[in-house]
């Protein structure tokens, strides 16, 4: 499969200057952030302060109405096969109701143009620790399942850049860890993660940069070096 | 990747998740068995014969029936946003908006397939010679309104009253297909010379061309959020 | 506004020699006077129609939104000549044909994009994101624009009993002088109120905008 050139002298993902109106609305307003292999970056503010929109400007999703978004020094809009190193997981799953996980994966794999659709399925699922052995339909997967799946599949083609939204949702303490772990090892491989959550104690283990957006801007920026406790009196009343 | 593959990915995934629920044609086709029923007794048996009516029965038939499929393809596509999935993918508009056009062609022929032999039973028509040209325009007008429906349902299916919207828009876009075909079908039972209709059939497969052409090119602003 | 009030005075003049300045034709009678609105009307519906398509390709390669407020509201005043030559042809068609509706191509023609931009203005009311609605809206009203001469050609195949264009014909009108004079006057009128009806309906779009803000 083609890939453009890695090109060292652009960030990961780049948000540069980024607006995006809704109507009248302006969700987002003027961000700039960039994402390079190794960081992560964790987006926290009120519910409605734009923090999934600016992750689906980040990847391509959304047309940016000022300013521009580039990965790898390429626009992932006009370039398909940039958008082979993104791995986004929205508030929705991307899954097919009547394919089992595998079955879903395999697609997606094809998608990305993979090699072995099945075996990328199959390691996929097993990093987040979903069993192959039986097909059984999303249809009837547990919320937490579904979710657990849904991050496979935005792995299954290694991505070097993960977007993800909200991506604890719906887990239980066992399976919150086993991600957090994950986050970590991608951390460590090397690869660029963007990370909204709400879930502050539990994500406060990573070494990661956290952006407080409100009303569309990045209001402050520091990292998880900080106390949580620290943190939450500094700006819990911007994020509540 | 190469978008003939894309194509064939996406259009396979969808026959996949077809053969997995049995929604779309299984749908479509105790529809279109039902609408043969209604047209058989919505008439006078004594002033209308089967005959005169056979033609406009098998063609709006295959139009409502097709109407029903298309609803269903962009659905699950949005059901959990497997539409961005799609559009995150190293892969073009184009190969998406052509992979769900050949999987709904495929749904839609098949309706047609087991319309066709049912129709014949029920209305008592004798195809003798004419199976082979009614089939080929039968799958020229499919082709030409599954291409406009493919790109109206990828929009409708993101308004409200989306399975009302559908219909609404495309059924004027049927019309001209429905209408030739009605025409030539009425010619072909009638034993004229297949002269009479070549000009039809050429008719539906520049109509295919056009609006195909015209999928292509507008398909991807469809999804240009 | 000014436009449209002079493009009413022009009408009303197009009238009064409609009824006092022209031959009344002999076998149609008093009908045949539609010919002095009923064309006119079609004319200024497709044309509606027609400019609905060329600046939804334009919203589509601009993304400018005064283009999408401009096919907003030519469709509509589309539709308002749509409806009125939809109901005018039956008035003449009931003394002339003795029928009030026929199957006739230009008649067929106009009811189904009639229909289509009830179809179009629905779709409108649909969605809620104005650059949505924008986008999608723009991409049916190119559709509707390259139907026209497949249904325009199917519908002729059908059959006809319209009477043949007397007056765009190669060869010299058949009509009387006075009569075209009168028609040709009649469509420059109607030209002139769509003009007019579309600059009224694209200020209240932008002032609808400027509300929503």
């Amino acid at each position: 499969m083609p890939s453009p050139p890695a090109s060292p002298n652009h960030h990961l993902l780049a948000i540069d200057d980024v607006s995006r109106r809704f109507g009248t609305r302006t969700v987002v307003n003027r961000v700039t952030l960039a994402v390079d292999p190794g960081e992560i970056h964790l987006i926290v503010g009120p519910n409605g302060s734009g923090k999934s929109t600016l992750a689906r400007l980040g990847v391509g999703l959304l047309r940016p109405h000022k300013g521009q978004v580039r990965i790898g020094g390429f626009d992932p809009r006009a370039v398909e096969a940039v958008r082979a190193r993104i791995g986004y997981l929205g508030h929705e799953s991307q899954l097919y109701d009547d394919l089992s996980p595998l079955e879903n994966l395999r697609f997606a794999a094809r998608l990305h143009g993979l090699n072995d659709p099945d075996r990328a399925a199959r390691a996929a699922l097993d990093l987040v620790g979903v069993p192959t052995d039986r097909p059984i339909k999303v249809r009837r997967l547990s919320r937490g399942f579904v979710q657990r799946v849904a991050l496979a599949r935005s792995l299954v083609h290694r991505p070097a850049l993960l977007v993800w939204d909200e991506p604890l949702t719906g887990l239980d303490a066992g399976s919150v860890l086993r991600v957090i772990d994950l986050i970590a090892a991608e951390q460590g491989r090397g690869t660029a993660v963007m990370l909204i959550s709400h879930d502050l104690p539990e994500l406060w283990r990573l070494r990661a940069q956290v952006h407080v957006i409100r009303d569309g801007e990045v209001a402050h920026s520091s990292d998880t070096s900080l106390d949580l406790g620290q943190f939450r009196d500094r700006y819990g009343a911007l994020i509540s | 990747m190469s978008p003939f593959r894309a194509t064939l990915a996406i259009a396979a995934k969808d026959i996949r998740v077809e053969l997995a629920s049995r929604t779309a044609i299984a749908t479509a086709v105790t529809f279109a068995v039902l609408v043969l029923v209604i047209f058989n007794f919505a008439r006078d048996p004594a002033e209308v014969s089967l005959a005169v009516l056979a033609p406009s029965v098998l063609w709006v038939t295959s139009a409502f029936a097709g109407i029903v499929t298309l609803n269903r393809s962009f659905a699950m596509e949005r059901e959990r946003g497997a539409m961005e999935g799609l559009l995150l993918a190293p892969v073009s508009r184009s190969a998406i908006y052509f992979g769900k056009y050949i999987a709904n062609m495929a749904f839609v022929l098949v309706v047609n397939a087991v319309l066709l032999p049912l129709f014949i039973l029920f209305f008592n028509v004798s195809l003798t010679g004419a199976l082979g040209w009614i089939a080929l325009l039968l799958l020229l007008a499919t082709a030409g309104y599954v291409a406009v429906g493919t790109m109206l349902a990828a929009m409708t299916v993101r308004t409200r009253f989306s399975e009302l919207m559908l219909p609404v828009l495309l059924l004027s876009f049927v019309v001209p297909p429905v209408l030739v075909g009605v025409q030539a079908t009425t010619r072909l039972l009638g034993g004229r010379p297949l002269s009479e209709i070549i000009g039809w059939v050429r008719f539906l497969a520049v109509y295919d061309i056009v609006f195909l052409v015209l999928g292509w090119l507008l398909f991807p602003a469809t999804m240009d959020e | 506004m000014v436009i449209t009030v002079i493009a009413l005075a022009v009408l009303a003049s197009v009238y009064g020699m409609a009824i006092f300045a022209t031959p009344t034709e002999r076998s149609q009678g008093l009908a045949q006077k539609i010919l002095y609105i009923h064309p006119s009307a079609a004319w200024a519906s497709l044309m509606s129609f027609g400019i609905v398509g060329i600046t939804s390709l334009g919203y589509l390669l601009l993304k400018d939104r005064r283009l999408d407020t401009f096919s907003e509201a030519s469709a509509e005043v589309g539709l308002a000549f749509g409806v009125a030559m939809l109901t005018t042809g039956p008035m003449w068609g009931r003394p002339v044909w003795g029928a009030w509706w026929q199957w006739e191509p230009r008649l067929t023609l106009t009811l189904l994009l009639v229909l289509l931009f009830v179809g179009y203005r629905a779709l409108r009311t649909a969605i809620d994101d104005p650059e949505e609605r924008a986008r999608f809206s723009a991409v049916v009203g190119i559709m509707a624009l390259v139907l026209v001469p497949f249904v325009h050609l199917s519908v002729y195949m059908f059959r006809t009993i319209h009477p043949q264009p007397v007056f765009l014909k190669p060869s010299a009108p058949s009509m009387p002088w006075e009569m075209t004079r009168t028609l040709l006057f009649s469509m420059a009128a109607y030209t002139l109120l769509y003009v007019g009806f579309v600059t009224m309906r694209y200020g209240i779009g932008k002032r609808r905008e400027a509300q929503s803000a």
